[in-house]
């Protein structure tokens, strides 16, 4: 698919929208309850229409919204009362207009009605206002025009008075604009008539009381002259007098009566476009599929902010089901029992309210990745190398604000992918690999997550470039040894870029340290694997939803924890006989003849202990496959609704959110993916006492 | 060059900013004359390229409002639209656009234009 394909396929996608918007538009009018702002946008929708048509020569498209447009147009200066005009020719009209976009997307023809034609033409007051212009054809029609053109005119020259407003360097506009595009058609003289300027006292520079008089030696028609000038001046300001009959021409070429070659082209429709529209107008059935309403139909716009409030109330009736759960363990047994029925009920009915709601926010992530092939094709031309772009898993749905954050890292790693990973084809052959680099995405469901991967075929990340780059800038201790994926995982730090120049595409310092920060303020997490010479692979992981988490309550100390659901493996008694000390004061638990790094909650977060750890959770992490958690009690498990720390906070380590309890308190939900990393650094999180708890 | 392009149908601007992309101009976007007037101020473009009929501010509400500010005199306004009835140009051209093209646009006659007004 090349560029403009791709642009025509955008184009048709926005079309649906401004159809779409234009039915609730004529609806109103239908209903008599239309706005001026209605009006408004049915005009700008189907102007919009017309624009991109024009730009994709779809001919009998333009001149059906030509049309129609006419008549809106009428509405909205008021030519036309909306409340007397014949409303149904609109609605019919709509219809035409969506039915002609899927045959134009389609490539097919579709007659029209010529009776509406008509009727769209009374409408507005007999023939639309302006005729349509010859040249919405993107390409210019063999023209027929010239045939009927008289013979270019042989070198003469031709006088263009040039007679500004007053306003005109308001419009910051230089006449010497005007006078080079003049020169552009042979040799100039100019005189300038100083004439109208005032006194110095009264002179305002800004003002204009210039004209000019210029005398082309040219070939070219007045036409060409003019078309050449009138985009910078008012068709008032300037006039153009053939030489040859100059003499008689004392009227303006370009005003009133005597429309300008220019503007003759405008006002008769091009033969090619005529002809259109009696191809339009003959009924051909046989060539036509109705093309009906689209498939799965019944579709309406809801405003975004009407499903976020039904998502904060879902949220909010969440929480207080989990209110009912903790009242319903102060009942007597027998009552009791007969309230856990019916929450028993309720639960699940908000469950599946809450996924009903989600799935209202849920897009294919292709809205993303369908913007890649492109990328990477401008990249290609603008690096000189070459690659293939595999995409997987485009339909795996996921929220509409992760689709849209997704964007900015996806394009930037792409990016990166293109200018640091792959090699120019010749280093390519040179290394035994094939000339063309591959870089695949792929999306996938992990849970309650969403993976997404950027791999590349090309060098991987150059290790030593980055570890020499940390050293002289300090970030790490001379006699420090990383190990490779330690040193891999440099490339998130801030300001280190391994471009040797920057780019234009990459290595503006703003790097993969970015997209980390991006990331993570999304609940998710970046990792990389490289391997040296045969490339490198950004594996994000991001929560589904932003809104609720399926988690497990846990205690340390008098303080209570929400683990997600997704990241927990199993949770067990803890067997002091398992655990076995590690030099430097850690801890490993075996684990079915495998070890696991065990950390205790109390420790790590400085929570004040009260009596032992009797339970472990064993966790899934980025960076480490089983992580084994002590904590004094695992309360139980439920729904939590995600409550933004950040927001009404700060950023916490090892924590990724707030949520509110049955009994009102608040819990933090911890991160698990950035708990080992808190046990391997000294960066522990300060005591978090009067942190929480504090609802 | 830094062009600011404004146009609120994404195919026409996506068009536009690639034809100005391609000759190698820095290209700023927004989606109405509001954000337009926001990205004026913030990205200081060398020339302005807008649609006329745009929802929230138009093209020439947006024209009027930057020639209204102390900044916005000098920077050339090209009007891009397929409005081409004079009266329509007379009123963008009191509002004080510098120069009106009519949509679609010949991609190397808009280039030659930029390339006019820069000197």
């Amino acid at each position: 698919m090349d560029a403009l394909a791709e642009i025509r396929g955008i184009y048709f996608d926005e079309c649906d929208e401004f159809t779409g918007l234009l039915e609730g538009y004529l609806a109103a009018m239908a209903e008599g309850r239309a706005t001026s702002e209605d009006i408004n946008g049915a005009f700008r929708a189907v102007h919009s229409i017309k624009g991109g048509a024009g730009a994709f020569g779809l001919s009998a498209l333009v001149n059906f919204a030509h049309r129609f447009e006419a008549c809106l147009d009428a509405l909205r200066s008021g030519r036309v009362s909306v409340h007397a005009a014949p409303i149904d020719v609109l609605l019919q009209a709509g219809d035409v207009l969506t039915n002609l976009v899927q045959a134009s997307r389609d490539g097919a023809t579709l007659p029209i009605d010529s009776g509406l034609l008509e009727a769209l033409e009374a409408f507005c007051g007999g023939t639309p206002k302006q005729a349509v212009p010859a040249e919405f054809a993107i390409e210019p029609e063999p023209a027929p025009a010239e045939e009927a053109a008289p013979p270019a005119p042989s070198r003469r020259p031709v006088t263009v008075r040039i007679t500004p407003d007053a306003d005109l360097f308001r419009r910051a506009i230089d006449p010497r604009v005007v006078f080079e595009a003049l020169a552009g058609f042979g040799a100039l003289e100019l005189t300038c008539d100083t004439s109208a300027i005032p006194p110095l006292d009264s002179l305002d520079p800004l003002t204009c009381h210039l004209a000019w008089t210029a005398v082309v030696n040219t070939d070219a028609t007045p036409g060409a002259i003019v078309e050449a000038i009138d985009c910078f001046l008012a068709d008032h300001e300037f006039t153009v007098l053939d030489g040859s009959d100059a003499d008689h021409a004392s009227a303006p070429a370009n005003q009133g009566d005597t429309p300008s070659p220019q503007a003759d082209a405008v006002a008769q429709p091009g033969p090619a476009a005529s002809a259109d529209a009696a191809a339009v107008a003959k009924p051909e059935p046989a060539a036509v599929t109705a093309p009906g309403r689209r498939a799965g139909g019944g579709t309406i716009r809801v405003d975004l902010d009407r499903i976020d409030k039904l998502m904060n109330l879902v949220g909010e009736i969440v929480i207080t089901q989990s209110m009912l759960t903790e009242r319903a363990t102060m009942l007597p047994k027998r009552e009791a029992a007969v309230f856990v029925d019916a929450l028993f009920s309720l639960n699940r009915q908000t469950r599946e309210l809450q996924d009903n709601v989600m799935a209202v926010r849920a897009q294919p992530v292709k809205v993303v990745f369908q913007r890649l092939p492109r990328l990477v094709r401008e990249l290609e031309r603008s690096l000189g190398k070459k690659a293939e772009l595999k995409l997987a898993g485009e339909d795996t749905e996921v929220d509409k604000t992760i689709v849209e954050e997704l964007a900015d890292p996806l394009i930037h790693m792409i990016r990166n992918a293109m200018d640091h990973g792959l090699e120019s084809p010749e280093d390519r052959l040179a290394a035994g690999k094939p000339q063309e680099g591959v870089i695949r995405v792929s999306a996938e469901h992990r849970g309650s997550r969403i993976l997404i991967s950027i791999s590349d075929d090309g060098k991987g990340i150059d290790r030593d470039r980055l570890i020499e780059k940390a050293r002289s800038r300090g970030l790490i201790a001379p006699d420090v040894d990383l190990t490779p994926e330690e040193a891999d995982n440099l490339i998130f730090h801030p300001g280190l870029s391994t471009a040797a120049k920057v780019t234009d595409v990459s290595g503006r310092g703003v790097g993969m340290d970015v997209v980390r920060r991006n990331v993570e303020a999304l609940g998710g997490r970046i990792t990389v694997e490289s391997s040296p010479g045969r490339g490198c692979k950004f594996t994000l992981g991001l929560p589904l939803t932003l809104a609720v988490l399926d988690g497990m309550i846990v205690r340390a100390g008098a303080e209570r924890f929400v683990f997600p659901l997704s990241s927990i493996v199993e949770t067990m008694q803890l067997d002091s006989r398992s655990v076995e000390p590690l030099p430097g004061g850690r801890s490993v638990l075996r684990l079915r003849g495998e070890v696991a790094p065990i950390i205790r909650l109390r420790d790590l977060l400085g929570i004040r202990a009260l009596g032992n750890e009797p339970n472990v959770v064993i966790v899934e992490t980025d960076s480490v496959p089983r992580l084994a958690i002590a904590v004094d009690e695992i309360v139980g498990q439920q729904q939590v609704v995600v409550k933004n720390l950040e927001s009404s906070f700060r950023r916490v380590e090892g924590v990724s959110a707030a949520t509110i309890l049955g009994d009102g308190l608040v819990a933090l939900i911890l991160d698990v993916d950035a708990l080992p990393a808190m046990t391997q650094t000294s960066r522990r999180a300060p005591p978090m006492t009067g942190m929480y708890g504090a609802a | 060059m830094r062009i600011l392009a404004i146009d609120d149908t994404r195919t026409l601007r996506e068009l536009l900013c690639r034809t100005l992309r391609a000759a190698s101009h820095d290209v700023v976007e927004a989606e109405n004359g509001e954000e337009g007037l926001t990205r004026f101020s913030e990205d200081r473009p060398d020339v302005v390229i807008t649609d006329l009929n745009m929802p929230v501010l138009d093209g020439i509400e947006f024209t009027r409002a930057v020639r209204a500010r102390p900044d916005g005199g000098e920077v050339p306004i090209i009007i891009l639209t397929t409005e081409s009835a004079s009266e329509i140009k007379a009123e963008g051209r009191r509002a004080g656009a510098t120069a009106w093209m009519v949509k679609p646009f010949d991609p190397q006659r808009l280039l030659d234009m930029l390339g006019q007004l820069r000197k």
